[in-house]
């Protein structure tokens, strides 16, 4: 009896530093998304250029990497039940950046042509360049 | 001089209907599904991009591998840099041709056509749902991938966690080229 207690006791010790691990890791990562610096600070405008003139050059320059983009949002967007906001860029070329789910902001209170910073990870073009688990920098905020 | 500013008029109208038949889905959505008794995966991508032709019947779409969204981030490293390589094939496309497509109605209609990924072409055949509100479409619909079909390889030791059979599934809302 005693000694299933003291097994139990250890199991019991095991899940709760495991979760403890988990919890540290997890808040790690996400922080490092949230707090890192952005390593590319550019304009929409300019992103779009960059990737319409050479996408082969920009997909290595920018990809995965997080990069703070600023400029014109052109519209917002809940569709799929993602947040998302749209830059203006060029007129063939939009930036669209899909807001990380810990990113509490409230679409409303951005208005179209309002200037916004957006950090986030930058994951390609297609027709429009793609910025995921976006947040808004509230510190380059005009 | 009247026929010619007549056939300037009749020119620009002609291009401006033909751009209406074309619409476009910049925020697609493609989810894929690997059930196993080991594990479950599921994948999003929120951003893939889709271009309907209602003239010729036709639909393209384009996706960035990396854009998919995984639970766990191990899945995703996996995904991107064992099985799709996403460095060397960074996108995925489709290309098909409906069997009908009225314009008008709710329907069903068939889709063949040519999907591409990791670099390898095959025909598909799709089965998809059609639906038109005021001037926008809506398509959805799923299909299946053989994994091996696209010379995807999984080591022996996660072969149990990744089904042969991946479930994949779309949504399009499509608008207008000019309004988008």
């Amino acid at each position: 009896m005693i000694k299933n207690y003291s097994l139990l006791l250890k199991s019991l010790f095991f899940i709760v530093l495991s979760y403890f691990i988990y919890k540290s890791v997890h808040s790690y990562i996400f922080k490092s998304v949230k707090d890192s610096n952005a390593i590319f600070f550019v304009s929409s405008k300019d992103l779009a250029n960059q990737f319409n003139n050479n996408e082969e050059k920009s997909n290595s320059k920018y990809n995965n990497k997080i990069i703070t983009v600023h400029g014109k949002v052109k519209k917002t967007s809940l569709l799929n039940n993602r947040k998302t906001i749209i830059l203006n860029g060029t007129t063939k070329t939009s930036i669209i950046c899909d807001l990380d789910d810990h990113e509490l902001a409230n679409l409303n209170k951005f208005k179209k042509n309002q200037t916004l910073y957006i950090k986030g990870i930058c994951k390609g073009s297609l027709k429009d360049v793609i910025l995921l688990n976006c947040f808004i920098d509230t510190k380059k905020q005009p | 001089m009247n026929k010619l500013a007549l056939f300037f008029i009749l020119a620009l109208f002609k291009t401006g209907n033909l751009l209406s038949q074309q619409h476009i889905a910049r925020q697609g959505q493609v989810t894929f599904f690997s059930y196993t008794s080991v594990e479950n995966i599921e994948a999003k991508n929120n951003q893939v991009l889709s271009i309907l032709d209602v003239e010729k019947k036709e639909m393209a779409v384009s996706m960035l591998m990396r854009a998919f969204v995984f639970k766990k981030d191990l899945m995703r490293e996996h995904f991107n840099e064992s099985y799709i390589e996403s460095d060397l094939y960074p996108k995925a496309t489709f290309e098909g041709h409906f069997n009908n497509l009225e314009g008008s109605l709710n329907q069903t209609s068939l889709m063949k056509g040519k999907i591409t990924i990791h670099g390898i072409t095959k025909n598909i055949d799709i089965k998809t749902t059609i639906k038109k509100t005021g001037e926008s479409y809506a398509i959805s619909g799923e299909f299946n991938l053989t994994v091996k079909d696209f010379n995807i390889k999984i080591p022996p030791i996660l072969s149990s966690n990744i089904a042969k059979v991946v479930l994949v599934k779309f949504k399009f809302q499509y608008l207008g080229y000019e309004s988008n």
